[in-house]
């Protein structure tokens, strides 16, 4: 942690070093929340760009308070999704779309990640917004509890508790709809 | 509710764990009491974490990579306390410049030690940034096509290694970085040769297309082929065929290929055949290409035989990503060579 603050002191300063590293660490993962958020690739993909350019805009406003920078990140895209389905005037997250690939460039496990995503994003779909936050944000995301709480402004047991809840639903929905 | 709460707090813990590389079952042994409870919750919830791991797409990642770099140029530099003169009296290149020199003296060690890392070190992102600064901070086309060169080799050493370590994961990633770096080389404009447009944009099967093999064999050229070269006429088009990246369900052989030959005697021929009232300046970037080009040879005939000897060891799960680099490194050198006739 003493590092990253180091780190984040420099991208603070500008130095192309410490803002690439900030970036490349955390862009897979932004990623991946955003696209299970959306559900759209070609909006999760122009969203997780302007995520980092937001942050590079805004990088001097950050403050340290005991969480990792990834936690900043993450507050800003959680914003940008809120902000994507108010403009967009939807409640839900949109069906998957068919264009998401789970990035392999080989078709055989293309496929198989393919139907385990949309699976899994099908029954993530059923589940509360709240829930839902909680999936993405520490299953995509890899945050922690703490991290995650930071981010949606809830208690450390709140979160807990909507993630065994979460884990429960997803049980429930994939054994009763995928046969499992 | 008390008894909730210690589950919540015990079955966190398990996660946490499961996200940092322990298994199931060794989570579960932690926890012989609530196993029974714990499994099925554990089951679900690593399926979940294997279906997120959602990759972008390289070609994304890389236009992202730019965008994100050329914010980082256009941002106003501040200048440091106490400098304000001399901070903002230089450009933002020669501030990176001379932010790269601070961190190489005041922590060279560890930009030091990074540059030896591998795909599954914590240091190896500080090896990928310093890679884009040294990109970043170098202006010309030929500049960065050298260190594009010597990127590659590193790749193809982190291939084997990976490899030889068994990381079917991370000798894809390195793969995918590969064929990135191989075709942002070959989209360079170097010497009056390549052009953005032309030799430069070949795709060796980004998941994009090999979704679609069909369209992977149209976009993606033809078999590594070496063109004469006749210094009064406009070289013919260089066609690279890449097979499609191996699919997991079929039957896997190696598959014959045309080596790579591009004639010595050709690429001293584009040297021959250039006119002679040539400034310094071209003498000495015709002399930088000459030296590249040699490197390419070196690498295009060494660097396939570094992977196809790591591939006569590698485990089943391996062989077709490595029997895809090898691909990738072939078409990659050819196209890049043929660039620079």
């Amino acid at each position: 942690m003493q590092d990253e603050q180091g780190l984040v002191r420099r991208a603070q300063e500008h130095d192309q070093i410490a803002l690439t590293q900030l970036y490349e660490e955390n862009f897979d993962k932004i990623y991946r929340y955003t696209v299970l958020k959306i559900g759209d690739r070609a909006e999760a993909e122009d969203m997780t760009q302007q995520v980092f350019l937001n942050a590079l805009k805004s990088i001097s406003s950050y403050k340290y308070k005991g969480m990792p920078f990834s936690s900043w990140l993450f507050r800003i895209a959680h914003n940008q999704v809120v902000d994507y389905y108010r403009r967009k005037k939807r409640s839900a997250t949109v069906p998957l779309d068919e264009n998401i690939t789970a990035g392999y460039d080989n078709p055989g496990w293309e496929a198989e990640r393919k139907m385990e995503i949309e699976q899994m994003t099908a029954a993530t779909r059923q589940l509360t917004r709240a829930q839902q936050e909680v999936i993405s944000l520490r299953f995509a995301g890899e945050l922690s509890v703490a991290e995650v709480a930071k981010v949606m402004g809830r208690s450390e047991g709140a979160v807990k508790a909507l993630q065994h809840a979460a884990i429960i639903s997803l049980r429930k929905i994939m054994s009763v709809g995928m046969g499992l | 509710m008390k008894k909730d709460r210690e589950f919540e707090n015990i079955l966190d813990e398990c996660l946490e764990n499961m996200l940092r590389g322990k298994s199931i079952e060794q989570c579960l042994a932690d926890y012989p009491d609530h196993a029974a409870a714990l499994e099925p919750m554990l089951r679900t919830a690593s399926r979940a974490k294997m279906a997120t791991n959602i990759r972008p797409r390289p070609e994304f990642k890389d236009r992202a990579r730019h965008q994100f770099q050329a914010a980082i140029r256009d941002m106003d530099v501040k200048p440091a306390r106490g400098h304000g003169f001399f901070f903002r009296s230089l450009k933002p290149a020669w501030i990176a410049l001379a932010a790269l020199v601070a961190i190489i003296i005041a922590g060279g060690g560890t930009v030091y030690a990074a540059g030896n890392a591998l795909p599954d070190s914590p240091l190896y992102p500080i090896k990928m940034a310093t890679e884009s600064v040294r990109l970043f901070l170098t202006p010309s086309d030929i500049g960065k096509a050298e260190l594009y060169a010597e990127f590659a080799d590193k790749r193809i050493e982190e291939i084997v290694k990976m490899a030889d370590k068994g990381e079917v994961e991370l000798v894809q990633e390195t793969t995918n970085r590969l064929n990135e770096q191989l075709v942002a080389m070959a989209s360079l404009t170097i010497g009056d040769k390549g052009t953005p447009d032309s030799g430069g944009m070949f795709s060796l099967g980004s998941h994009e297309s090999s979704r679609n093999g069909e369209e992977a064999l149209t976009t993606v050229p033809q078999t590594t082929v070496a063109q004469t070269i006749a210094p009064t006429t406009a070289p013919p088009p260089v066609v690279v065929t890449v097979p499609p990246y191996p699919d997991k369900t079929a039957p896997l052989e190696t598959p014959e290929r045309t080596p790579t030959i591009v004639p010595p005697a050709a690429l001293s021929a584009v040297s021959d055949g250039r006119v002679n009232d040539v400034t310094d300046e071209e003498n000495g970037d015709r002399e930088r290409i000459e030296k590249l080009k040699d490197l390419l040879l070196r690498q295009a005939i060494e660097n396939p035989e570094a992977l196809e000897k790591a591939l006569e060891t590698a485990p089943e799960s391996l062989r077709d990503i490595l029997l895809w680099a090898i691909e990738v490194a072939n078409a990659g050198y050819a196209q890049n060579i043929s660039n620079l006739e």
